[in-house]
């Protein structure tokens, strides 16, 4: 993906060009940002059972099951929701972007004669798929943290301060991470 | 004559001065420093009394709420009196207690007993206990500035992803 240089048609019929473009409206993330969100959401959602085991004083081994099974199912809808959003906003940013990273390629490049008109629009291309994609995951990854602790602590500390730790814990993770894997998959109305 | 006038000075003195005569008293005053989990906060005043005439007396202690109690002798010219109040209704700073001898009581009592005012009363001594405010816990608690915090970046990140999307 790297070099964009080459014109050469791809196995699947698409030439690097159609790839990129591909890739800037496709809602598929590669095994590098599935990482980083499956990290991000695992560190997000695992976060909660401090709080739940000291400020809230749930037992912690007695109760190790349910953190476990709640975790993984965080992780799943919070991972979820980081793609959805991560797709909401990449092509937003590339179009913001495109200006920018034009000059910016058009400056590097400068009066090289041996690259062709398409060779730069073609690393134009990559470069603002690369920024775009950068700026759309770690603003996924922000976005969803901060709505997914306000919430938590929203619920957990004022809505069910009377409830019983356990049922505390399960709803307000549940809700949490349910509300924004939920929300993340809305149409854009802009 | 002269026994007269000498009589006369005497009674004048002894009146002046009460009968255990000018008293001085040296306070140290302790209370409740941690009210995070109390519904009401203790004051301990401890005091050594001397009085010119090396009396030791029982002593009453009227508050300035008007309650009068006995003065607990915890030594040779130590006394002991203590009081609770209310964390809402506590204040710190010095409380003015007025100590009684068993004559002064008596008189406190029938002044009571006649609807008369306790403050006309005249008190043996008077005492300043400095009382502190007890420690209630933090002005703002953890929870609520956890959510305030969280709120406002949450609420950064809602308005920045708006203005991404338009």
């Amino acid at each position: 993906m790297g070099s964009g240089k080459q014109q050469k048609v791809q196995s699947s019929g698409f030439t690097k060009e159609e790839e990129l473009l591909l890739q800037d409206f496709s809602r598929n993330v590669s095994t590098k940002s599935a990482t980083i969100f499956y990290g991000n959401a695992f560190i997000v959602s695992a976060l909660p059972i401090w709080l739940f085991w000291r400020i809230h004083n749930m037992d912690l081994w007695p109760s190790s099951i349910l953190f476990v099974l709640v975790t993984a199912a965080s992780t799943y809808l919070m991972a979820t929701a980081y793609k959805n959003i991560k797709f909401q906003l990449k092509h937003k940013i590339a179009v913001r972007r495109e200006e920018a990273v034009t000059r910016e390629v058009n400056r590097q490049m400068g009066d090289d004669k041996k690259i062709t008109r398409k060779e730069k629009d073609e690393r134009i291309l990559w470069k603002k798929n690369e920024v775009a994609d950068y700026e759309a995951t770690t603003y996924s990854i922000f976005y969803n943290n901060a709505i997914y602790l306000a919430i938590i602590i929203f619920i957990s500390f004022f809505l069910l301060k009377n409830a019983t730790p356990f049922v505390n814990y399960i709803f307000s993770i549940g809700v949490a991470s349910g509300v924004l894997a939920l929300f993340s998959t809305s149409a854009q109305t802009n | 004559m002269y026994r007269e006038m000498l009589a006369l000075c005497l009674l004048a003195v002894v009146c002046t001065t009460g009968v255990y005569g000018s008293c001085k008293a040296t306070v140290n005053a302790f209370s409740t420093q941690d009210a995070t989990i109390l519904t009401q906060v203790a004051h301990v005043a401890e005091f050594s009394l001397q009085c010119s005439n090396s009396a030791q007396p029982s002593l009453f202690a009227e508050f300035p709420c008007g309650k009068v109690v006995p003065v607990a002798k915890v030594g040779d010219n130590k006394y002991q009196v203590s009081w609770v109040e209310d964390i809402k209704g506590g204040s710190s700073g010095n409380v003015q207690v007025r100590l009684f001898d068993e004559d002064g009581y008596a008189n406190v009592r029938k002044a009571q007993r006649d609807g008369d005012k306790v403050s006309s009363v005249k008190s043996l001594l008077d005492i300043g206990v400095p009382t502190k405010g007890a420690y209630k816990g933090p002005w703002i608690k953890a929870e609520i500035l956890a959510a305030i915090l969280v709120g406002g970046v949450a609420y950064f990140a809602f308005t920045t992803k708006g203005k991404v999307q338009s």
